[in-house]
């Protein structure tokens, strides 16, 4: 053990490396308020290390970015926590990097000089908000696609280069596919880099230029080991617990599946961007680069130039209160947005990881379904298309296979040998009237591995009782149908279960002047069926 | 006679003309989205017979809200991606009818039709437009996107050319 410590500092002087950091004089006064800036560097490998985790399993594709994140957070092993602590991760970066900022504004720690380190410290800022931008897109998940939709678009007011940099940005004239692998490399390549850059050099300059200090005289010293180390080491071990604790107690969210129709959606970004977020309500017209560009500019510009803009002799806060003043009146404002973009945004969003939030199956392969079983196609072929032991030697599986009968002999075949469904004959209905919703649920069977008995019932039951009552007549529904009737999509928000079955009784007295035919006579379990269906309609 | 000054001025000019010939390649690259592609021949999307705008041409109903689904480059592949658009009376079209963009003007989130206030109103940033698609309040630059329609064979159609510009 000896000999491998004197071979590793004869070769690389590991030691004296060792002693020069070790024995670097911290300050002793207020030393609790100098941990902000290792607490930040431990939030940061915490989100390296998780984030390195979650790259392993993310698919950046729209067709499979959602998919995999919702694989990270239900299926793979420790995913939830390891996404949770990136998710809380990131939040903590942004509270930390910015106590740590104010902590060195309120001490004049950037005066002359660590002017330098004050603007490293400030590009570090800009990173970490760079890395949430990034970062929230990839889940492909509502709150993403609508956040980097407005996003992208921030600096496409600004004149001359704004509509370039805007495509450059989405990777395209909309949020994409391209928009994704875009964002994907910089939060997991160029960003890190960077970061990993911009710290080397921020503790570099920390060490060759000493610790500030507090304001005032006295300010006696200790070796940074094992004094500060330890008090850096306690606030590290506490960040880490409490990111270990927020992700085990409150998962990281995942919204539905990106939808670019949804009309009861109520885009809001991450609450780092909220202050941005509201001002931008207050620019109209032309005046909107002011809100986008110009007032976050400007602000930005300031901050790097204070070092400049206080340059007294004295760190002491009374005789730096314009600067403090300043400071605090800009705080304040920005909380007060912060503030105010929260008292506007929707209190809670429909998870995209119940199974009830899933888009239902089309309501004709459920009229399909349930005239399948009532038409005792199962007695011959099996329950989901699948014969069981008891069927007929010559049953055809009708399950994950292509079919030898389609069009008129299929339907030929289904009123040849099926029960007929009993119907009102005398009221001149159709007895076969289900029989091509039959053979959309049989087309169905055909594709691999459908399963509808998983489904929960009240979505099954409410499909079938749309499709035999053919909605589509005046709706639209998956695309399909009448438009006599508005279309039947993203109720969930718009419309309450109690409306929705009042207005199934009695169109008219919901709405004055509608056309709708009342369904008084459907049973209520039916009714409430049906609103179920509805309501989980994308 | 080679001098370290001279040494040290040719260096510097190599590696940078070295470093922008990869860095050029580079952006290049990234900048790719910037080259808009040829425009398309005309795409009509069917949006259903045209006595079922009736109504609407009338000025007996309201705007009506429809979605429909269209192929679109998107970086390295094609997807099917649906669009939402309101079909509003216009007085001055053929038709009688016209299909407004139902993406604000600003940030671009996705408007609605309100009934109540009897105008398109934007979630973001508070965006409200008329009946028409004209700015009423709030931070909307401009008003909403008009798609001309087309009434062919009984059958009302959009130009999706339109909307890749």
């Amino acid at each position: 053990m000896k000999r491998i410590f004197e071979f590793l500092e004869s070769r690389g002087g590991l030691s004296s490396l060792w002693r020069a950091f070790a024995d670097e004089p911290i300050s002793v006064r207020r030393a609790w308020l100098f941990t902000l800036g290792a607490a930040a560097l431990v939030a940061f490998l915490v989100q390296f290390v998780s984030g390195l985790a979650l790259a392993l399993a993310y698919a950046p594709t729209p067709d499979h970015a959602w998919e995999s994140v919702k694989a990270i957070q239900t299926r793979l092993p420790a995913g939830a926590l390891v996404r949770g602590l990136h998710h809380w991760g990131a939040s903590a970066m942004v509270v930390l990097v910015i106590a740590h900022m104010a902590r060195t504004f309120v001490f004049g720690a950037y005066r002359r000089p660590r002017e330098l380190n004050w603007l490293v410290g400030l590009a570090l800022l800009l990173l970490v908000l760079g890395f949430g931008f990034t970062g929230y897109l990839l889940p492909w998940d509502q709150k993403a696609y609508w956040a980097t939709v407005v996003g992208t678009r921030v600096p496409a007011a600004l004149p001359l280069v704004g509509p370039a940099a805007s495509r450059v940005m989405a990777g395209g004239p909309t949020v994409g596919a391209a928009t994704l692998t875009r964002f994907y490399a910089l939060h997991v390549v160029l960003l890190p880099l960077l970061a990993f850059a911009f710290i080397g050099v921020h503790l570099l300059l920390l060490r060759r230029h000493g610790h500030a200090g507090p304001t005032t005289p006295p300010d006696p010293r200790e070796p940074f080991f094992p004094y500060q180390a330890a008090r850096d080491g306690a606030v590290g071990v506490a960040v880490v617990l409490a990111l270990f604790w927020l992700a085990a107690r409150h998962a990281a969210p995942l919204e539905r599946l990106a939808d670019p129709t949804d009309t009861s959606y109520v885009p809001r970004p991450e609450w780092y961007f909220l202050p941005l977020f509201q001002l931008l309500k207050f620019f109209k017209g032309p005046f909107e680069p002011v809100g986008t560009a110009i007032l976050p500019g400007v602000s930005m510009l300031l901050l790097a130039l204070v070092p400049w803009l206080d340059r007294g002799a004295s760190r002491r806060p009374r005789d730096r209160w314009v600067v403090l003043a300043t400071g605090g009146a800009a705080a304040a404002l920005l909380v007060g947005l912060l503030y105010f973009g929260a008292l506007d945004s929707p209190k809670a969003r429909p998870s995209g990881l119940d199974a009830a939030s899933q888009p239902p199956p089309d309501p004709r392969v459920l009229g399909g379904l349930a005239s399948y079983g009532r038409r005792g196609c199962a007695s011959c072929h099996g329950a989901d298309g699948r014969p069981g032991p008891g069927a007929p030697a010559d049953a055809l599986a009708l399950a994950s296979r292509a079919h030898a009968l389609t069009g008129d002999p299929l339907t030929a075949h289904v009123k040849e040998k099926s029960v007929k469904p009993a119907v009102a004959e005398e009221d001149g209905e159709n007895p076969n009237k289900d029989v091509p919703s039959l053979l959309a649920y049989v087309e169905e069977l055909g594709k691999d591995g459908l399963r509808l008995s998983g489904l929960p019932e009240p979505i099954r039951v409410g499909g079938a009782a749309i499709d035999r009552e053919d909605c589509r007549q005046c709706h639209q529904l998956y695309g399909e149908g009448g438009r006599r009737g508005p279309a039947l999509a993203h109720l969930l928000g718009k419309r309450d279960r109690a409306w929705l079955v009042a207005h199934f009784k009695e169109p008219k007295k919901l709405v004055p002047g509608s056309k709708m035919p009342s369904f008084r006579y459907l049973p209520d379990a039916e009714l409430s069926a049906m609103t179920d269906y509805l309501l989980a309609l994308p | 006679m080679t001098t370290r000054r001279k040494f040290t001025l040719v260096a510097i000019g190599t590696a940078l003309a070295v470093a922008s010939s990869v860095g050029g390649a580079a952006l290049a690259f990234i900048l790719g989205p910037l080259r808009r592609r040829a425009s398309h021949e005309p795409v009509l999307l069917d949006l259903g017979p045209a006595s079922a705008f009736e109504a609407l041409r009338a000025g007996t109903s309201g705007p009506e809200e429809v979605l429909m689904e269209r192929t679109v480059e998107d970086g390295y592949m094609t997807r099917r991606v649906k669009e939402r658009f309101a079909i509003v009376r216009d007085t001055s079209a053929a038709s009688g009818l016209v299909a407004l963009g139902t993406t604000c003007s600003h940030l671009g989130c996705g408007v609605s039709w309100n009934a109540t206030r009897n105008a398109f109103l934007c979630p973001c940033h508070g965006g409200v437009y008329g009946p028409e698609g004209a700015v009423l309040a709030g931070p909307p630059p401009k008003p909403l996107t008009r798609l001309p329609l087309v009434v062919s064979g009984g059958r009302v159609q959009l130009d999706a050319a339109a909307l890749d510009v």
